[in-house]
């Protein structure tokens, strides 16, 4: 158990399901010497009072009375997508130090600005939790790979996702889980909301790092999208002149898979990252060219551990904000990517005859 | 006892078959002459090498091997070879290759309507995409199976995404890069919900070998590895046949195959 400490940051959690059982706290597990959790809301008192008492922490069933707490002064936001954008701008008016938000930070492009526009005037730093845009192994990659911003042509994103549980129980013993139910994929109506739902909830993590390579990322054309066996998405995307592969599939295997590459016709960039929930250490980012392969990593810490150990440099002053504007930017080619490829799904999906219904997962 | 057959290559052909270092490799069974009348002949798939073909035949060939064909019309030529019994190999890239045939029957036990096999091949910049399709192409059909129809999302300079239905009713997204950044290579993998083939392939110059992984809910198993180029594991196939006296059906294959690649 942790005891509030004035010598540390007090973390206020909104939202104690598994992301914040599997994820956050364990996280800041690791780097006692800069956070402690201070206060946990959830809706249900249960949850809430169970999950503050694995940490020492008090606990709520209203953000408001969180927000109020002077001892929290880092709130991370870990509810449901529909309540991010209200939730983090409450947290700038109650004048918190600086704000984590799980992904998505907001539903729409207006939601983004408006929350933009609220840590601009308030001055608090908000940062998404798109983990892997910390990651030290995707940070070496970018300090190392030279022109490949410019140079590369082609940009592939793969997930092979076992279900969550696989991983939550190893970083934690979750008490709640949602509830997944059954979905036919050859449905229309289905398969889009199953990609959108893909591309929102899984794919978006690093939509970011697509968007790094796509400089015309507002030039997006849709070229093709399936749903595989059993749930997921697979699109074939041309953003500005970049031919674009982002595919994720949901499997009850135990393989994990989740890789990221740039190529161009001289160089290339090819990211392994660990799976979620787990402290598997860093991706591992190897760059060829000119028939060498450099490697970076993996290294000893995740990027939710780096994400952390960022917001505590914001919060003391140590760092520099993140520029709101390109949080806007991910934001709105991730909806834009979603909406266009659930569009093309739901146009291209014939009704067929229903087979065994599957479940969808994201992460 | 092995029966040695003589072999007959153009320039061409060995440059872009490995042919010499294919015959220096199986001494036995093969050996390279320069009389008009080999029982093997060796020919390059540039254009116009189904005449060639009819000229060997006609000159005594045995068998034949096609390097890396080019499309054509091989209505002709599949029937002379099938009424004399003459077999006629393709070599492309990757079919051959011993782990392709290694990892077929696993494949096998996956593909159904359901499923969605994921094709990759890195070539070099400035590859020619039709051949490279090709190639594609017939290490789907030895590996999985035979694609019934293709549509291409992408195709440009840097190499072409498209999504095709094999004849069992699985779906397929074929991919080629180019690139001289990383090694030339091809990759197939299948993933059902809880099981998945993966063979991955190094270029056909050299002889390290492809890889099988099968997974399932037991872990992963790794094939033996095989090390051997595809060039060799063809010769040794048409060996097998010209000994046999035994047609093929790989001018069949190949021209259904021909019919998806060529640019509509």
């Amino acid at each position: 158990m942790e005891n509030s400490s004035t010598s540390t940051l007090g973390v206020g959690i909104l939202g104690a399901g598994p992301v914040t059982q599997a994820i956050h706290l364990p996280t800041l597990s690791r780097i006692r010497d800069v956070f402690h959790v201070a206060k946990v809301m959830d809706v249900d008192p249960k949850i809430a009072e169970s999950v503050a008492g694995r940490v020492g922490a008090g606990w709520t069933t209203s953000m408001d009375e969180l927000l109020a707490d002077e001892s929290v002064q880092i709130v991370v936001v870990c509810s449901p997508h529909q309540f991010h954008a209200e939730q983090v701008i409450a947290a700038c008016r109650a004048g918190k130090q600086a704000i984590l938000c799980e992904k998505p930070f907001a539903m729409s492009q207006a939601e983004a600005e408006q929350i933009a526009a609220v840590s601009q005037e308030t001055g608090v730093p908000i940062i998404v939790g798109a983990m892997h845009t910390f990651d030290p192994g995707w940070l070496a990659a970018k300090e190392h790979w030279g022109d490949l911003v410019q140079t590369a042509h082609t940009i592939r994103y793969s997930i092979v996702l076992p279900p969550n549980p696989r991983f939550e129980d190893f970083a934690t013993e979750v008490i709640t889980r949602p509830e997944s139910q059954p979905r036919d994929r050859r449905d229309p109506e289905v398969a889009a909301g199953m990609v959108r739902g893909g591309i929102m909830g899984l794919a978006i993590h690093d939509l970011p790092l697509v968007r790094a390579f796509c400089p015309d990322f507002t030039d997006l054309h849709v070229l093709s999208c399936e749903v595989p066996d059993p749930s997921g998405y697979l699109l074939n995307l041309r953003i500005g002149d970049r031919n674009v592969q982002v595919f994720g599939i949901n499997t009850q295997s135990w393989e994990p898979e989740w890789i990221f590459e740039a190529i161009g016709d001289d160089a290339a960039l090819r990211i392994d990252f660990t799976p979620s929930y787990v402290q598997a250490g860093s991706a591992t980012a190897t760059i060829s060219r000119g028939g060498k392969s450099e490697v970076y990593g993996p290294y000893p810490f995740n990027g939710y551990e780096a994400e952390w150990r960022f917001l505590a440099d914001l919060a003391k002053g140590k760092a520099q904000p993140l520029d709101v504007t390109e949080l806007i930017h991910d934001l709105t080619f991730a909806l834009e990517v979603a909406d266009t490829a659930s569009a093309a799904v739901r146009a291209t999906t014939a009704p067929k005859a229903t087979t065994a219904p599957q479940k969808e997962a994201s992460v | 006892m092995t029966q040695q057959l003589t072999v007959t290559s153009s320039p061409e052909a060995d440059a872009k078959g490995d042919v010499h270092q294919v015959v220096a490799s199986l001494p036995v069974s093969l050996h390279l002459s320069d009389a008009e009348a080999s029982a093997l002949v060796a020919i390059a798939g540039t254009p116009g090498w189904t005449e060639s073909a009819l000229g060997a035949i006609a000159s005594g060939a045995r068998g034949l091997m096609i390097i890396e064909p080019c499309a054509a019309d091989v209505a002709s030529l599949k029937k002379r070879a099938d009424t004399l019994g003459v077999p006629v190999v393709i070599d492309t890239e990757w079919a051959h290759n011993p782990a392709v045939a290694a990892a077929a029957p696993h494949f096998a036990s996956l593909d159904d309507e359901n499923s969605l096999l994921e094709a990759r091949v890195n070539a070099r910049v400035g590859a020619d995409l039709e051949q490279v399709l090709l190639a594609q192409l017939a290490l789907i059909r030895a590996a999985v199976g035979p694609v019934a129809s293709l549509t291409y999302a992408r195709r440009n300079r840097h190499g072409y995404d498209a999504l095709a239905t094999l004849v069992s009713g699985a779906r397929a997204s074929l991919a080629a890069i180019l690139t001289d950044a990383i090694p030339g290579s091809a990759a197939l993998r299948m993933i059902k919900p809880k099981t998945a083939v993966t063979l991955t392939l190094p270029g056909a110059g050299t002889a390290a070998p492809g890889k099988v992984t099968v997974s399932g809910p037991e872990g992963a198993t790794l094939l033996p590895t095989l090390w051997e180029t595809s060039h060799r594991a063809a010769w040794r196939r048409l060996h097998t046949l010209a000994d046999a006296g035994q047609a093929c059906e790989d001018l069949a294959a190949f021209a259904d195959d021909a019919a998806l690649a060529v640019e509509r």
